[in-house]
């Protein structure tokens, strides 16, 4: 139990359920996801114009 | 045979000589296994971008959707684009093989689950990278046959294809493929969107496709009721959440560079642009039926005969070379990845530190095999599009126990057999019993193997004993603690009780 306990000390968690390990995101993983996010809707509405330009 | 310029066979025969002297140089840096399987991680964004791109980008990637596209207009292109929406969470996940210090995929079951399921995934990550491999060379050989009008048949493109690969990825080692890959992930960028402005000056433009096309509403939609629909691409989508951890090269994607955000950064940034490379390919597919009518040609020649009917001769060549070396590159980390696999997860008599040598000569007699097998099937698939559908399947079925190890502690090893068996048997049913089959039938199999695999994996967790706490708390830890901040680790290791419990 000892070490159990210490183990949760290590880093912070997302949410407290039992037996889920789901920690933190850090913010370089925030930012990064949010700009990778904002990158791939570009992506897509920008296909999504060219279609409508050929249908138009 | 397709009419090659002078300056084509100086450029292809350039290009040999150059991979050779590549090959040679970076085995000269080769002095561990980490230096051979992930190229002693030293590697840039630059780089790790090119090398995420280059492995993940192959022949068939643009033969499979011109096809599709041209099948079924830009709903096609999900072939691809079924990605676009996983990419942030590749984000998030890419750290954790690089904080696992492990050198593979097998090595992270094994730290989670025990030895079984380390021996597990060096079975089936061979298979998913035989799997991979087979549709390359295939999707490869069907545009070499295209390109060269049926002069060269599927059989010869493959054999021709093999011997190259088998030389490059045995003398270099991951050092090479990654140097190459940074060469060829610009020719393939190059390539894909050079056809489009032959083709749009061919088609007459926007006015030109509207007055050949009588269809093109429907054609330029991005989804194909009855085929490609919402239940489809969200189906699709969670599938390849579900499945790529497992996929034994994005390891060394997400481990081979010099620190955690090259990996992030260059992980994503290679699968952003495949995605952007898409683009290309499905409006090549559909601006296709524009150039030759619908239905006109065989949907897997699309790409190559656009390239052998638009580009100027010259370029046809240049195709060439950029297909020979994308399978290279390809071949090379499949290759790689499935001899790290076997010597690390399946060979373990051999101790690295004192038997280097020994190991590096039999996993480069393994290397062989494994181009034998991957060729048999390459000579076993009926058309691109299929070959796509069959390798999505395989890496759910061992994705779904990453998951469930990397979030819940309560997942044990028999909850991750029995999710794999679950998941098979039940993918097996999908087709063979209850006839889901193609594009229709996809979405159906694959909701039924994941819900198989989750439930099984989950419930035979909870009616069996749990994973040592010890060895639980040591996984979460190492797989949260990054590069560099080994103190933390050791004062773990300090904490715990002498006698650690055998897992």
């Amino acid at each position: 139990m000892h070490s159990k306990k210490e183990a949760e000390n290590w880093y912070p968690k997302l949410v407290p359920w039992k037996n889920w390990e789901i920690p933190v995101p850090s913010q370089e993983a925030v930012v990064g996801f949010a700009a990778v996010l904002g990158v791939s809707l570009a992506l897509h509405l920008f296909v999504l114009w060219l279609c409508s330009l050929f249908r138009s | 045979m397709v009419q090659l310029h002078w300056f084509d066979v100086v450029v292809l025969a350039g290009y040999f000589v150059a991979v050779v002297c590549v090959g040679l140089l970076a085995q000269r840096r080769i002095k561990n296994m980490d230096d051979y399987y992930l190229g002693g991680r030293r590697f840039g964004k630059a780089f790790m971008t090119m090398y995420a791109f280059g492995a993940g980008t192959h022949a068939d990637s643009a033969v499979g959707l011109a096809a599709q596209t041209y099948k079924l207009g830009m709903a096609g292109i999900w072939y691809q684009w079924c990605q676009i929406f996983n990419t942030p969470f590749y984000w998030l996940l890419s750290p954790i093989f690089r904080r696992a210090r492990c050198l593979t995929t097998g090595d992270i079951y094994e730290m989670r689950y025990g030895r079984s399921l380390g021996i597990l995934y060096g079975f089936w990550g061979v298979a998913i990278n035989v799997g991979y491999f087979g549709v390359t060379l295939f999707g490869s050989a069907r545009l070499i046959e295209a390109l060269t009008a049926g002069k060269i048949t599927v059989f010869w493109a493959v054999l021709l294809m093999i011997g190259a690969c088998v030389f490059y990825s045995l003398v270099g080692g991951m050092i090479a493929t990654i140097w190459n890959e940074f060469l060829q992930g610009m020719m393939t960028i190059v390539m894909s969107f050079l056809l489009l402005p032959f083709l749009w000056w061919a088609v007459g433009g926007i006015p030109g496709v509207k007055a050949s096309v009588a269809n093109a509403d429907s054609l330029f939609r991005m989804v194909a009721p009855g085929q490609i629909g919402l239940f489809w691409i969200i189906l699709v989508s969670l599938n390849q959440v579900v499945g790529f951890p497992s996929a034994p090269h994005i390891f060394s994607n997400n481990a081979a560079g010099r620190t955690e955000l090259d990996n992030r950064i260059g992980f994503c940034a290679g699968v952003t642009l495949k995605r952007l490379c898409s683009i290309g390919w499905a409006f090549a597919g559909v601006l296709a039926v524009a150039y030759y009518g619908a239905g006109k040609i065989e949907p897997d020649h699309i790409f190559g005969s656009l390239i052998r009917d638009i580009l100027p001769v010259g370029f046809a060549g240049l195709m060439l070379a950029c297909i020979m070396a994308s399978v290279m590159d390809n071949g090379a980390v499949f290759v790689l990845t499935s001899s790290a696999l076997f010597t690390r997860n399946l060979l373990r008599t051999f101790k690295a530190e004192e038997r280097t040598r020994l190991e590096l000569r039999v996993s480069r007699w393994f290397s062989f095999l494994f181009v034998c097998a991957s060729v048999g099937l390459a000579l076993s698939f009926d058309n691109v599009p299929s070959a796509i559908r069959f390798m999505w399947a395989l890496t759910p079925m061992l994705g779904i126990a990453f998951w469930l190890g990397l979030w819940w502690r309560r997942a044990n090893r028999y909850g991750a057999w029995a999710s794999f068996l679950a998941a098979t048997l039940a993918w097996w049913l999908g087709i063979n019993a209850f006839g889901w089959r193609g594009d229709t039938g996809l979405p159906y199999v694959m909701s039924f193997y994941i819900l198989a695999g989750v439930g099984a994996g989950a419930i035979v967790s909870l009616l069996t004993r749990p994973e040592p706490q010890q060895a639980l708390d040591r996984f979460f830890l190492t797989i949260n603690t990054p590069i560099g901040q080994e103190a933390r680790l050791q004062r773990f290791e300090a904490q715990q009780p002498a006698a650690v419990e055998a897992s």
